[in-house]
């Protein structure tokens, strides 16, 4: 039978009222709590029995504390004397319970408690601060990025990353909320009536962020595995695997320190040192890093089959499968050709970019082929992405007289189909929809008859 | 701001300082003072370390001994002065209360 239990509980750090409750309901399943470890709590087992639990805050102490300090036991005395018995200490967060369910509570005040908490809360509250301001800053740029929706959804990094911020911006900005909105009515009921109210904290909603963020964590890393992406998938592993190990080493300093004696000012300012030093290493390295193995090649889907020198330029040629080549629409030497496929996606859309072009290498230009197919799984997304490709610029429209008008659909067989004009001349680019695909296509150097743009649609839009 | 604070006096601020006219350790202040109300007024041991500090730092105690962590305190001039205007604030409102309930009898 386990004597040690370990609880995954995400709680609001002034909420003193519902880790009472917690750990009173702990304690008579037969569960005391021990310590805090990480986002959860260790328990030892024992009897079980029915006791009372007080949750006070000692500002003064702190995580970096090499023992207690003098007034720190004094107050724990006091509380002994009182018929409180310490369970743990984390900081400034002091668990003390008693078997006595008419013992005089720790803090009989309810304006010195509501101070203690403010005083000890300043340290956190920059934290959820930092979180507001960076899941902000992440809102902003999803934002922009929705003007082109196909490149947020392809891209399940900027996707799940982009959610995880959001994630932490509403965790940030409910927690300082329900903090502030807690602290207003605490100390109008002390000030006006001399009572305390119960705190009421977000613990439920931080385990909901934590549950999620680690699902689009694991969507993530499906995604990148899936559908490519693959540099800036492994820069943001190298970032996590990073960012764990520097916890944990930091960590490790800091209780290093605490063993040796040195004093709580003298641990933050190595901690912090150290904080800056490995947060520098980890960007630096994990950049170089991923530069050094793009440099190899690393994260090349597709390698160049050769390189080539033309009109000063050195191109490079790619033999990748493309579902359509010019030689099927046209009478076309192959020669010199490159076949180039990309593909990045996420479970909400998958982008598939394919383009075949020759070099101009006796000054001369081969028919050109260029086509985006947009599988789009989620269904909802459809239109946001069918209006973003067929957005036209102001400076676009006024400039070159861009504009998409509808063009028959049947002879694609296609759903839809839109053609580019410029200043009123149509192009060789269209826009086909059909069922859940997207297809963007440019060809360049040739006349297409209705039979070839019946097998454009038959290749491209997947119909029959 | 502290001085401001204390210019009038909470129940167990009152007492707490009314204990020590005589010294008095930290535990002992948390007995007298139910003693003393008959149970009224209790101070838990957080709020009494709290205000014990707030005291020590504005003047208004002193400590006088200190055996292991058991510390013993004493009120000063400027704590005789904060009890007695609190006592004179509490007369006067009481002799008001008297007042105006005897005028009503006449």
């Amino acid at each position: 039978m386990r004597d040690v239990k370990y609880a995954l509980r995400a709680y609001s750090f002034y909420d003193h009222t519902g880790l009472e409750r917690y750990f009173e309901k702990m304690a008579s399943k037969g569960w005391m709590v021990e310590k805090q470890v990480y986002l959860g709590w260790r328990f030892r087992r024992v009897e079980p029995q029915e006791l009372k639990f007080s949750v006070t805050y000692f500002p003064k102490a702190t995580d970096f504390d090499p023992m207690p300090g003098e007034g720190q036991q004094t107050f724990w005395e006091m509380c002994r004397a009182a018929g409180w018995r310490l369970a743990c200490a984390m900081g400034s967060l002091q668990v003390f319970f008693s078997e006595d369910p008419d013992a005089v509570p720790i803090e009989t005040d309810p304006l010195l408690q509501i101070q203690n908490i403010h005083r000890s809360a300043k340290r956190t509250l920059w934290v959820y601060a930092l979180f507001s301001a960076i899941g902000l800053l992440q809102l902003w740029r999803m934002a922009s990025m929705l003007k082109n929706p196909v490149e947020l959804f392809a891209s399940g990094t900027h996707l799940y990353c982009g959610i995880v911020w959001v994630v932490m911006l509403i965790l940030g900005c409910v927690e300082l909320f329900a903090y502030y909105r807690w602290r207003r009515r605490a100390l109008g009921a002390a000030k006006e009536r001399g009572e305390s109210i119960p705190t009421r904290g977000t613990g439920r909603l931080q385990t909901v962020c934590l549950l999620l963020t680690s699902v689009c964590l694991c969507l993530w890393i499906i995604s990148v595995a899936c559908h490519g992406d693959r540099l800036s998938g492994a820069v943001l592993l190298g970032y996590l695997v990073g960012y764990a190990v520097m916890l944990w080493l930091l960590n490790w300093i800091k209780e290093r320190l605490k063993r040796s004696g040195m004093s709580a000012k003298g641990n933050f300012a190595v901690v912090l040192a150290a904080d800056i030093l490995f947060a520098v290493l980890l960007v630096s390295v994990t950049l170089r890093g991923a530069m050094a193995a793009v440099d190899r090649g690393f994260f090349e889907r597709h390698k160049p089959v050769k390189t080539v020198e033309a009109d000063h330029w050195i191109w490079n040629i790619y033999a990748d499968e493309i579902p359509l080549r010019v030689e099927e629409l046209t009478d076309v030497d192959t020669e010199g050709y490159s076949y180039r496929k990309d593909r990045q996606g996420s479970f909400f859309l998958t982008r598939t970019e394919c383009r075949q072009w020759a070099p101009p290498v006796d000054g001369s230009r081969k028919p050109e082929l260029e086509y985006t197919v947009v599988d789009v799984h989620f269904a909802p997304l459809y239109q946001l992405c069918l209006n973003s490709i067929l957005r036209v610029d102001e400076e676009d429209a006024m400039l070159f007289g861009i504009s998409w008008e509808q063009a028959d659909s049947a002879v694609w067989g296609a759903g839809a189909a839109w053609q580019k004009h410029y200043h009123g001349e149509p192009a060789g680019e269209f826009v086909l929809c059909y069922d859940d695909k997207i297809v963007e296509l440019r060809y360049d150097g040739m006349d297409l008859e209705d039979g070839q743009l019946r097998l454009i649609g038959e290749r491209l839009l997947g119909h029959r | 701001m502290a001085r401001a604070k204390f210019q009038t006096l909470t129940e167990p601020m009152f007492y707490i300082l009314l204990c020590l006219k005589k010294e008095c350790c930290g535990m002992e202040i948390m007995e007298r003072v139910a003693q003393i109300t008959l149970g009224r007024v209790s101070v838990g041991p957080g709020t009494l370390y709290n205000l014990l500090e707030q005291f020590l730092e504005t003047g208004m105690i002193e400590e006088t001994r200190a055996e292991g962590r058991r510390r013993s305190y004493c009120l000063t001039e400027k704590g005789y002065g904060a009890l007695d205007a609190e006592y004179r604030r509490l007369r006067l409102m009481q002799e008001d209360y008297l007042r105006i309930m005897e005028e009503g009898k006449v």
